[in-house]
């Protein structure tokens, strides 16, 4: 059983904040889920390696340089950010200040 | 002129001929929409004006129509990017996102000259299995709106079946083309994971999300996917291959073999367990060899793929945290801005599916949940793989355990919405092709077929509907 406790900790992890009402509902929607999904303890999995790909890829490589795109392009990708200026998006301070 | 008949290979004809002006085209279709949409809200945005403008081009004395999609009405997924355009796959979260660039497909569509009329609706991030979840609405089956239409491709669905496009690009992950198709009597094929770049792409699930035509007509799914398709190095998982020709041959019934699987169980009506039962008996009578297959696995894909895919999208969607893209919920503190951003700008399915994500890849539970998982689903790999090597041609099974179902029957039911999946998750979690098609009538909806393919052997599936289409 997936205790209310639980909820708190992986809606913490999933950055979502729940109200006391929230918390019930999801504990039991994954309750739900869980319980389902159970059933894969049956499965013999003795010696099998965990799934990679479907295609059986290599690891694909690109070579780590910087490429240039043009500043119509960049400006676009900056203006997605709901917060920026001067071409930089813009976020709270994540460090403190020393006191 | 007749919309009701047409598919994309008779209007590229009427194109041509100059039997008909693409804009009279364009248009007829834009005013079958302004006279059903309301019902239907199958278009998250429309672009009447662009698209008008782009038909007026093509009547031009001296345009030489390029390619058998010049000029055809397309409606592309809202999970699609489109340069300039909002996607907002459904949510909030971004609804007043701009794409900076266009998605590969839809680089691939323009060049060929396809006209794109709107952007298709959709379950939020592509979270559902009726099209209830979309922000923006749910959408309703135009074959009964009562009815859901299925999902999470529900516009794109809705769409071709009230006749407002011909062709339609939707994604699916664990059934979203096939399943929405299905509810809606509409073809939906899901290519080879690999055949068609993921490129601008909103991602759900990476390793399962796979981009695929919907369309009207078996020959037309063929066409799009030619076009679609191929190596990309903006996706290191795309893989070139080849032309499938169209139109599209029927296979002869007399040399084909196709697979049921044993480990799975049956539709849960009678009417619908019939109709299934049919059509194996109509291609019994015209020659196809049946084998029984012995997938051991398989019982267990619908709980591995409730698995794998939340943990995906707990990660994919770590991005939408109120500072790079779309809604924002302003707060003094960075750890208060993404929770409240998150909070407010999900729904419910996606904050369900994150926080299951999370769960089962989380410290103590990784090796119980995610780990398990994924080793069951090399044997679901494995047990596909060994079926192929025996000789047979495809795979075939009912697209749904059910005709299309009321709206809001399910939604507050998780384990009973995620069963409408239970034939068409496996195709993605072993990453092959897989198609439905229309089958019987049952009550003024159609049962869909499914065929599911071994990997690259797209064309053989189409040819084998193809087949299943003449008897």
């Amino acid at each position: 059983m997936i205790s209310k406790k639980d909820i708190k900790h992986i809606a913490t992890l999933s950055r979502i904040d729940l109200n006391d009402k929230d918390i019930k509902v999801y504990q039991k929607k994954i309750k739900d889920v869980l319980d389902y999904v159970k059933k894969i303890k049956k499965a013999d999995i003795d010696g099998v390696s965990s799934f990679k790909s479907v295609s059986n890829n290599e690891n694909v490589f690109k070579s780590d340089k910087p490429k240039s795109i043009n500043k119509q392009e960049s400006q676009s990708l900056v203006n997605s950010a709901p917060d920026n200026e001067d071409g930089f998006i813009k976020t709270k301070p994540i460090f403190k200040k020393e006191k | 002129m007749d919309l009701n008949n047409l598919t994309i290979l008779k209007a590229s004809k009427a194109l041509k001929s100059g039997k008909i002006s693409c804009y009279d085209l364009i248009n007829s279709f834009f005013e079958k929409i302004e006279e059903k949409e309301d019902d239907i809200n199958s278009f998250i945005t429309l672009f009447k004006e662009e698209a008008l403008k782009e038909a007026q081009e093509k009547d031009k004395k001296a345009y030489k129509y390029k390619t058998v999609l010049d000029g055809i009405p397309f409606i592309i997924k809202d999970n699609i990017l489109l340069k300039d355009k909002k996607c907002s796959a459904g949510s909030k979260i971004l609804e007043n996102y701009k794409a900076s660039y266009n998605a590969y497909v839809v680089e691939k569509l323009k060049n060929a000259g396809a006209i794109i009329l709107g952007k298709g609706n959709m379950d939020e991030f592509a979270c559902g299995s009726s099209g209830e979840t979309s922000y923006f609405g749910p959408t309703k089956n135009p074959l009964n709106t009562k009815k859901v239409p299925g999902g999470s491709s529900s516009g794109p669905a809705a769409a071709l079946a009230a006749k407002f496009v011909l062709g339609g690009l939707g994604s699916d992950t664990g059934g979203s083309i096939r399943q929405p198709a299905s509810f809606c009597g509409i073809y939906g094929l899901k290519p080879t994971y690999g055949r068609i770049s993921r490129s601008g792409l909103i991602a759900m699930a990476s390793s399962l999300d796979q981009i695929g035509p919907m369309a009207l007509s078996i020959d037309d799914l063929a066409i799009i996917l030619n076009f679609i398709q191929g190596k990309d190095k903006k996706d290191s998982t795309s893989l070139e291959s080849s032309e499938i020709k169209t139109p599209v041959q029927a296979k002869d019934p007399k040399k084909v073999r196709l697979g049921i699987p044993k480990n799975i169980q049956k539709p849960k009506n009678k009417k619908e367990k019939e109709a299934f039962e049919d059509v194996i008996k109509k291609l019994k009578k015209n020659g196809v060899e049946f084998v029984d297959l012995d997938l051991s696995n398989l019982d267990y894909a619908l709980a591995v793929y409730y698995i794998i895919m939340p943990a995906e999208i707990s990660a994919n969607l770590s991005r939408f945290d109120g500072i790079r893209y779309g809604f924002k919920k302003n707060e003094k503190d960075l750890l208060d801005i993404y929770k409240k951003t998150r909070s407010e700008g999900f729904g419910d399915e996606v904050k369900t599916r994150i926080m299951l994500g999370n769960f089962s890849l989380s410290h103590g539970y990784h090796d119980k949940y995610y780990l398990r998982a994924q080793k069951i689903r090399n044997l679901i790999k494995d047990d596909f793989k060994k079926a192929f090597n025996n000789n047979i041609d495809g795979i075939l099974l009912p697209t749904t355990p059910e005709t299309a179902f009321n709206l809001g029957e399910k939604i507050d039911d998780p384990i009973n919405m995620y069963l409408s999946d239970i034939y068409t998750v496996p195709a993605n979690l072993a990453g092959l092709p897989a198609l439905s098609m229309p089958g019987k009538l049952i009550d003024g909806l159609y049962a869909g077929i499914q065929i599911i393919g071994d990997r690259f052997q797209d064309e053989k599936i189409l040819e084998i509907a193809k087949m299943i289409e003449a008897v």
